[in-house]
């Protein structure tokens, strides 16, 4: 009886989306794409913003906002109507949906998870002390629309570096002041590894560098989980799909047989679920005792990756508003 | 004397702010994880020589707390010895649930998914000395609620 099963499995997530934000337990409201679209949508009222690919062919160039998110929580967004949440999806990602189009086709991952992972990491911006931290020029911790974190940006090379900056090396640069030069006037070199999180901070508060740099770190997560399918997340979402350097399209992965659920909506929330806990706690992964998932009825309150499970879900939901509404969707 | 309970309310008020109790909490929390992992037996032919632990933001993306808590063992013990020895043992996290207890991959780093610059500069000496016989013995609890921690941002 598989049917009855994912019947349940689907109550059972929408039992704890109620239990996850506080708000009283509903079906999420049925809007037609046609309707979700015509009700706020719709991304074609919006000025598009220039790719990374025109800033790399000299056509555009970005200059980061010395802030780049704004406080909001999850609670406050699902408080908000159905046409209300496309609204703010749209305030936040339309102008931006080509730089998506783009991540997505070199990244191989499908446009509208990075979408769901991008608004949930926006919805969850506290003034203290993520705004604040970016006004006071943070270079350590998560930054920027993906509130990716600095560290990880670094290891894995999500953003570009400029090469004169990779090679950069500090003995060569140290300067030898001239012995008559007085020592008010002598300021040491700045230290390559100094110069490297700044660029990469001042970077990720761009959006369409988050964009980028959230489409990499989700094609890594994906070839992690590909390696460790057998782990438990990844079992309890059936996973069994190819890494992207493998997948033939990024629809792979919310197809018949890539993850759990019947249709393609349910697997896609499943999926966002799946990759933006690991988004937030790549750890989750490999671990023996991840702790259950909230679309099958885990805890929100309890640990362990409490946090992660939690973005999983907040994200899944997310996901669904998207899917159902056709937003961010890439048509091949 | 006034200017005395002035001062007096300022530093409790200060004390109360949610960014130095949750940064309390979360180094209460994790000194319950250390004692946990400090507490186990050592296997046979094997010593401590260091133990190191942190709270913050040690792996991933957004904001949550991580912690690791984790021994520099030294020893002429084989890797798949060492845990089958540690498959025996439990740590449990201060909330109850089990922690896995892990073996380094080799040098002085838990994982590739959480390098620690400072746990690397706090054992650099270590490894020199005890070369291919040291071994890193830790318990990695992610993904908590960061509250106000501005490490955990």
């Amino acid at each position: 009886m598989p049917l009855m099963n994912e019947e349940r499995i689907r109550k059972l997530g929408v039992g704890n989306r109620a239990v996850a934000f506080g708000l009283r337990a509903s079906p999420p409201p049925a809007v037609s794409p046609a309707v979700g679209a015509g009700a706020g949508g719709d991304c074609s009222n919006h000025q598009a913003q220039p790719t990374l690919a025109q800033e790399a062919m000299g056509r555009a160039r970005f200059i980061a906002p010395r802030v780049s998110v704004e406080a909001m929580n999850p609670k406050e967004l699902f408080k908000k109507s159905m046409p209300e949440r496309l609204k703010w999806y749209c305030s936040k990602l339309c102008a931006y949906q080509d730089q998506l189009f783009e991540s997505a086709s070199r990244n191989n991952v499908p446009a509208q998870l990075i979408a769901a992972c991008i608004l949930n990491e926006l919805a969850d911006i506290g003034e203290i002390p993520d705004v604040w931290q970016e006004k006071l020029g943070a270079m350590k911790g998560s930054v920027g629309p993906a509130q990716m974190q600095i560290q990880t940006a670094i290891k894995f090379g999500h953003v570009d570096v400029p090469r004169e900056l990779l090679a950069r090396n500090d003995k060569e640069n140290r300067f030898q002041p001239p012995l008559d030069m007085h020592f008010m006037d002598y300021s040491p070199p700045p230290p390559k590894d100094l110069l490297l999180h700044a660029h990469v901070a001042e970077r990720l508060k761009i959006m369409q560098v988050a964009i980028e740099a959230a489409a990499r770190e989700i094609a890594r997560l994906l070839t992690r989980m590909v390696e460790h399918k057998l782990k438990s997340w990844q079992q309890q979402h059936l996973f069994n799909a190819p890494a992207p350097k493998m997948a033939s399209h990024p629809e792979i992965y919310f197809q018949k047989g890539g993850i759990r659920g019947l249709t393609d909506k349910e697997r896609f929330e499943q999926l966002c679920e799946l990759v933006i806990a690991a988004y937030n706690s790549p750890d989750i992964i490999f671990a023996m005792n991840p702790g259950r998932s909230l679309l099958f009825g885990g805890s929100s309150e309890a640990p362990p990756y409490h946090n992660g499970r939690v973005h999983g879900f907040n994200g899944a939901s997310i996901g669904w508003d998207l899917f159902q509404a056709g937003l961010f969707a890439q048509r091949p | 004397m006034l200017g005395l309970l002035a001062l007096g309310a300022g530093t409790f008020m200060l004390w109360r702010l949610s960014p130095l109790s949750s940064m309390r909490e979360h180094d209460a929390r994790l000194a319950r994880i250390e004692q946990a992992l400090t507490r186990l037996p050592l296997p046979e032919g094997t010593e401590r020589v260091g133990v190191y632990s942190r709270v913050g933001l040690l792996s991933g993306n957004g904001n949550h707390c991580d912690y690791v808590s984790a021994m520099l063992l030294r020893g002429e013990v084989e890797r798949t010895l060492l845990e089958g020895f540690y498959r025996q043992h439990t740590v449990s996290s201060p909330d109850g649930y089990p922690l896995e207890i892990r073996i380094g991959a080799g040098g002085l780093q838990p994982a590739p998914e959480y390098e620690d610059d400072l746990l690397a500069d706090g054992w650099m000496e270590a490894l020199p000395v005890e070369g291919p016989r040291a071994r890193v013995v830790y318990v990695f609890d992610a993904g908590l609620n960061p509250e106000g921690d501005p490490r955990c941002h």
